[in-house]
């Protein structure tokens, strides 16, 4: 922390250094008025990413940074509408132009694209749909792949066939309703985003990342891991042209680095800025649009402590936090208080809905009520080290309501083993998820069960969900989602936090780039000004 | 002959080290918490489902099963798979492993070419203002931090006069050697740092010493000059335990390399490591130890060598 806000001191030094002598910046406030003119085309974009991508392979891919890079390589059978700023996005046409759902909503027939040919030129058609499908379902197929099946089984368990109708026609039939399955395919992770058959049969399943292959408007040049991934202009893509020739996306772990990477010209666009470092970046010029991602930051109950089998326990806890105070002291306002599992720009969101409100005294009646007075009840707050300070901010609200709490603080992957597998006294853990399709409820309510939630403990939520997830009736599909979030915001499973409205960065010179209310951008809409 | 037999027997001998750095590094990544499944999907995915990833990635194996199919991926596989980014193990290694080295020797140059000259001129003066001027230069940077140091030269260098590049190692576009040179001065600086200042001071008391030896005191009464005398005779004299210190500070430096990837975002095997450790990407972090282990023991043996052939009253028969 202290290098960081360091940084920021520099920064601003040598922003009003830069503002005192008058001399020019390359990526600095000067260039904003010639910047809105026509689009351009050429140039290299530079992306400075915050992860290392996993796999570059659309059925094994996982990991938001992963898809801001492989979505220019591969589509989906739909995509997201990109441009939405506010959400819940439309579900468009990619590489499917129409598609409907038999009356029992358990069989899906898609038009496919025709005229769309892979990187490599060969044709997209249902045959190579086939083949995808077959490589995640089925275990008869020479390619199926065992690690993609198991990731895509979430939805595609219940798949039952996927049959070739003719050369643009594909149909999917599943053993129970699945009128979410649009919108999931339009996804980023665990779902059937398509690459090129042709890749797995020439390299086999595991080579398929050295050399990724899709429809999509960039093509893959090469990839040093630890460094860079380059894509170039697909010269034959089926859709707009895309404006950049080249885009570099260079991984860049390190917060400061990343910044100062950006302020030196080096970088066009970064993900994750911190908080502290927006004023610094729109005092020198940047761009740093507002908006939200579909996702939310979110505290769970470790259910393997007894303490917490009370829902007056868990409603306690969820009084005693003053979530807006939270926004504005540890997000320096640049993040909105969430109420409800499912976040903002999920198809089934509904901003109005309240949890429990924050009221100290109230949740000190509960606890008390619950056999809890002060000092009675004492836990740990396990954090990965980078949300050590929220831990202590929590610490300090909890202390008001006469809860003590001890943190925990460790590296990533001993947090989430410890998170995921925890011990008797630790009490509360966090993570950072969502999306903009009403199953994540699902996703979400799942990786609770890792945290010794037993799902048979509330059947109300399992069969709310149940019944969500499944319903042939396409009126009533959002309303059941609803009311199955409504079903586990009362049992108090879950503390929804913040959502972030800050999140990208962008020079000066960097025109067309839209925040969309998902997780990811189109940056073949991207341009860059003189 | 004989020294080529005993480099051969220490070659020999790295055989049952590395043997036991490949146990150890196994066993360390997988008792402790965590794998690299559930760190990837536990949030999303339930209980049931992430054995069933585990299942298809080998994982749910008996540890020593999995020790030997790693060992023997060593040898024939490249390393094994990568679990998280799904490729062979030394491709993801290997360019960034050179990376470290061009980094490294880096290093090692600015070390040992400020550390000798500062140590040197301490020592010729000594007790004058230019050793106690270095000396206080010395004992400052000793304890700066690599990272804070580092992030120092990003604000001066590179954000404020703009003379250098923040991070990486080349431009947009791509550029030659000059701009490779650009973008190590500062990492390599940064690198060299707390190596260098210790070196400086070990050649400062070496010449100190050396100073107050009869030899010394005699070719200076008999108006040797200073240079001369210092190169001739001192620097021979004091160049075998220099070199044991370089050799020594090599390991050092490449721990300090690993820091300074991270703040200059050095694409090496630092950078490599640090990422497979946060996924708990077994493959990749054994290989990348293994790697570094060699590393070690094979510094340790040139230097030896070195140090061998630069001091007679230590060479074999």
């Amino acid at each position: 922390m202290r290098t960081n806000r360091w940084l920021g001191v520099g920064a601003a030094l040598v922003a009003a250094a830069v503002v005192l002598s008058g001399c020019s910046n390359p990526a600095g406030a000067e260039d904003t008025q010639a910047a809105a003119g026509e689009p351009q085309y050429g140039g290299d974009l530079v992306v400075g990413l915050y992860l290392e991508p996993l796999a570059l392979d659309p059925h094994r891919q996982g990991y938001w940074e992963t898809y801001r890079v492989s979505n220019n390589i591969f589509e989906g059978l739909t995509r997201e509408d990109t441009t939405d700023t506010t959400g819940p996005t439309e579900i468009q046409p990619a590489l499917a132009t129409d598609w409907s759902v038999s009356d029992d909503g358990t069989t899906w027939t898609f038009d496919l694209r025709d005229g769309v040919t892979f990187h490599d030129g060969s044709d997209w058609n249902a045959e190579a749909l086939d083949k995808n499908v077959r490589r995640i379902s089925d275990p008869t197929y020479e390619f199926y792949d065992e690690s993609s099946a198991a990731k895509l089984k979430q939805w595609f368990g219940t798949l039952t066939s996927g049959t070739v109708v003719d050369d643009d026609t594909y149909q999917f039939a599943f053993s129970k309703p699945f009128l979410g399955f649009p919108r999931i395919l339009a996804q980023s992770m665990a779902t059937l985003t398509i690459g090129n058959p042709a890749v797995w049969e020439q390299y086999g399943n595991d080579g398929f990342a050295d050399h990724p292959e899709g429809t999509g408007p960039y093509k893959f040049v090469s990839r040093t891991v630890g460094d860079r991934i380059e894509l170039e202009k697909n010269e034959e893509y089926w859709g707009d042209e895309p404006y950049v020739d080249t885009i570099t996306f260079r991984i860049i772990p390190n917060n400061q680095t990343r910044l100062a990477s950006l302020l030196s010209g080096e970088l066009d666009l970064i993900s994750y800025v911190q908080p502290e470092d927006v004023e610094t970046l729109e005092a020198q010029g940047f761009q740093v649009p507002e908006g939200t991602g579909s996702s939310l930051l979110y505290i769970s109950y470790n259910f393997t402590n007894p303490a917490f089998e009370d829902v007056r326990v868990r409603q306690a806890l969820i009084h005693g936090l003053d979530r807006q105070k939270l926004a504005d002291e540890l997000y320096n306002g640049y993040a909105e208080p969430q109420y409800s599992f499912q976040p903002p720009g999920n198809e089934a969101y509904d901003p109005e809905v309240r949890d429990f409100e924050y009221d100290p005294e109230k949740a000190i009646a509960l606890l008390e009520e619950a056999g809890y007075g002060e000092g009675d009840l004492a836990f740990t707050i396990v954090v990965d080290v980078a949300n050590q300070n929220t831990a202590e901010w929590l610490q300090s609200q909890y202390k008001e309501i006469g809860v003590d709490v001890e943190i925990v603080s460790l590296d990533r992957t001993s947090y989430i083993a410890r998170a995921y597998g925890p011990e008797e006294n630790d009490g509360l853990s966090l993570d950072e998820y969502g999306g903009t399709y009403a199953e994540w409820l699902s996703q979400g309510f799942a990786g609770l069960a890792g945290k010794g939630l037993d799902p048979a403990d509330f059947p109300e939520i399992t069969g709310a969900i149940d019944a969500a997830a499944s319903t042939a009736d396409p009126d009533a599909r959002i309303d059941l989602w609803k009311s199955a979030e409504e079903t586990l915001r009362n049992e108090a499973v879950v503390i929804p936090t913040v959502n972030l409205t800050r999140y990208y960065a962008l020079g000066s010179n960097v025109e067309g780039f839209v925040w969309p209310a998902t997780n990811w951008y189109d940056l073949s809409k991207v341009w860059l000004a003189d | 002959m004989g020294t080529l037999k005993h480099i051969g027997w220490r070659l020999v001998n790295i055989l049952p080290v590395l043997l036991i750095v490949s146990v150890l590094t196994f066993l360390i990544g997988r008792l402790t918490p965590g794998d690299p499944i559930q760190g990837q999907y536990a949030r999303t995915f339930s209980p049931e489902q992430i054995e069933g990833i585990r299942d298809a990635y080998g994982l749910n194996l008996p540890l020593w099963q999995q020790y030997v199919k790693w060992i023997g991926d060593l040898f024939v596989a490249g390393g094994g798979r990568s679990i998280v980014q799904e490729a062979p193990v030394f491709d993801i290694l290997w360019p960034n492993f050179l990376n470290t080295l061009v980094l490294t020797a880096a290093g090692v140059l600015i070390c040992a070419v400020v550390g000798i000259a500062i140590g040197t001129v301490a020592g010729a003066h000594h007790r004058r203002f230019a050793d106690r001027f270095s000396m206080l230069f010395v004992q400052v940077g000793s304890n700066l931090s690599v990272y804070w140091f580092g992030l120092i030269l990003i604000w001066i260098f590179a954000l404020q006069l703009k003379w250098l590049p923040v991070s990486g190692m080349q431009s947009r576009g791509g550029g030659g050697f000059g701009d490779l040179l650009a973008h190590l001065i500062l990492p390599g600086i940064s690198a060299a740092l707390i190596s260098m200042l210790v070196l400086a001071r070990f050649v400062r008391i070496g010449i100190v010493q050396e100073k107050q030896s009869d030899y010394y005191k005699t070719f200076a009464s008999q108006g040797a000059g200073g240079l001369s005398l210092l190169g001739k005779h001192v620097g021979r004299n004091i160049l075998p335990p220099v070199v044991n210190i370089i050799g020594l500070e090599i390991g050092t430096l490449i721990t300090g390399v690993l820091f300074v990837e991270s703040v200059f975002n050095w694409p090496g095997i630092g950078t490599q490591l640090l990422n497979a450790v946060n996924g708990k990407d077994y493959p990749l972090i054994q290989g990348g130890v293994v790697l570094i282990a060699l590393c070690y023991l094979v510094v340790n043996l040139v230097t030896d060598v070195a140090v061998d052939a630069l001091n007679p009253r230590l060479r074999r028969r």
